[in-house]
């Protein structure tokens, strides 16, 4: 099962990122993609809900997450 | 001679003194001795005594036998078998044959086969090559050289004159007894490169394709050996150097000429991004021409699909109709092109009036938002983006 990184927006909903090019560890990808000093994890994509009707609602449930994969190094922007 | 040293007179013989004491008749046959060497030499002594005498005479004997008078005899066999050769008068000649003695004469008869010589008198021996082999008709006539060895008791003939030397012909010479060479003939590899000096054979004297390929060792001619511009196109058969001669990097730009390397030299694959022109005339720069990155993405599920790309690490998705497109190699600023275009649904017949919109965050991603027909974003059947840069 392929995976992805999810972390939660400045906004408050959730971002997930694919790896596109599978040479980059997610440490390299997580320091470009996701913003600076912000937590994320490394998930299965079967974790995310297949009906993306209301994906602007979707959100972490943080606690159950455990501990963050790590903390992302890249540039806040409107999307993130 | 005698042993002086050794001897003690004899008081019953002309010398009377007793004990070893030389008498007159002894201290005479020193200079006796020395009388003789200088007759034998053809010269007179001095009549002069004292202070005018010539006292070099001796010299000047050994000066004649030293320059050969021993070693060349006067030939006077009457057949082309048997030489008899003896010295020149009044030449003393040897008591005996002895190891390495030398002796030169002209035959009066040219050799007609297997021969022998008798010097001054000393014995009939054979003369032979220096192998031992016996002549063969016409070794000799003109002149013979010869060496006696003492093991094999026979004359070895080292050089044999076949036709007097004139000036309309050369002499025609017999290496080593071996028959007439009217030529010399260089046998394969018989003159080794070491024995050739540096530089010793110019081109000059290399007649026009005298060397062939075949004859030049693989590798054997150095690239120091070529003078510059030596070796020109017209000096290779076609095809003559293939690819694995030419070692990588040795044809540098400088050796092609202007428009040498057509299209069909240049394999497939050979030309990388590197080698295009990012020259800052905008007319011939082609990197500012090709898209520096690319991708095709389908938004219809969840998660979306990266279906192609190029230069892309990762694609974000934070929303309906909203992602970020991070640049795997970073552009050189966030001043540069993006293009997007999109289809919202998979059966979209070019009819929908949804849009995409795109631009650059920074050197390392870009924004991209999809609309629907109804002017809410919407998730995208597929889009698609790329960029142009300045390099």
């Amino acid at each position: 099962m392929a995976q992805i990184i999810i972390y939660v927006k400045a906004s408050g909903g959730m971002m997930y990122v694919q790896r596109v090019n599978q040479s980059l560890s997610w440490a390299q990808v997580a320091a470009k993609a996701v913003p600076s000093g912000i937590d994320y994890w490394v998930v299965d994509e079967s974790e995310l809900p297949t009906d993306s009707t209301f994906r602007d609602s979707w959100v972490i449930d943080v606690p159950s997450q455990g501990a963050p994969t790590g903390q992302g190094g890249g540039e806040q922007h409107d999307n993130n | 001679m005698r042993y002086y040293q050794t001897k003690d007179n004899d008081p019953s013989g002309v010398d009377s003194f007793a004990g070893d004491t030389l008498g007159a008749h002894e201290t005479n046959s020193f200079l006796v001795e020395l009388e003789n060497a200088v007759v034998a030499a053809g010269l007179t002594p001095d009549t002069y005594e004292g202070l005018s005498e010539d006292e070099t005479q001796l010299a000047k004997a050994m000066a004649v036998y030293g320059g050969g008078a021993a070693e060349w005899k006067i030939d006077s066999g009457t057949t082309g078998t048997a030489y008899v050769v003896t010295s020149v008068s009044p030449i003393i000649p040897a008591e005996a044959y002895y190891e390495g003695m030398f002796v030169a004469f002209k035959p009066l008869i040219t050799n007609t086969g297997a021969c022998t010589v008798n010097v001054d008198g000393l014995g009939i021996v054979p003369i032979t090559t220096l192998a031992g082999v016996a002549l063969t008709a016409g070794n000799i006539s003109a002149y013979a050289a010869m060496v006696y060895s003492d093991t094999n008791s026979r004359f070895e003939l080292v050089m044999g004159v076949m036709t007097a030397l004139t000036t309309a012909q050369p002499a025609t010479i017999s290496l080593l007894g071996s028959p007439t060479i009217p030529d010399i003939t260089i046998v394969n590899q018989g003159i080794t490169t070491a024995l050739i000096d540096d530089d010793a054979v110019t081109a000059a004297k290399l007649a026009s394709s005298s060397v062939v390929s075949a004859s030049i060792v693989n590798y054997q001619v150095t690239e120091d050996k070529l003078g510059t511009n030596s070796v020109s196109h017209a000096k290779m058969a076609d095809n003559s150097v293939g690819e694995s001669e030419i070692i990588y990097g040795a044809v540098s730009v400088s050796k092609l000429a202007a428009n040498s390397v057509s299209t069909g030299k240049i394999q497939d694959g050979a030309v990388e991004y590197a080698k295009l022109s990012n020259s800052g005339t905008q007319t011939i720069n082609v990197r500012d021409r090709v898209a520096k990155a690319w991708v095709r993405i389908y938004s219809a599920g969840t998660p979306s699909i990266v279906g192609a790309d190029m230069n892309i690490s990762s694609v974000g998705n934070g929303g309906t109709g909203k992602m970020t497109v991070y640049i795997d190699v970073n552009m050189p600023n966030g001043d540069y092109a993006v293009v997007g275009s999109g289809q919202q649904n998979a059966s979209d017949s070019g009819s929908s009036a949804g849009g995409v919109s795109c631009a650059a965050n920074s050197s390392s991603s870009f924004n991209v938002e999809t609309w629907d027909d109804g002017n809410s974003h919407g998730n995208f059947y597929h889009s698609s983006f790329l960029i142009f840069a300045n390099t």
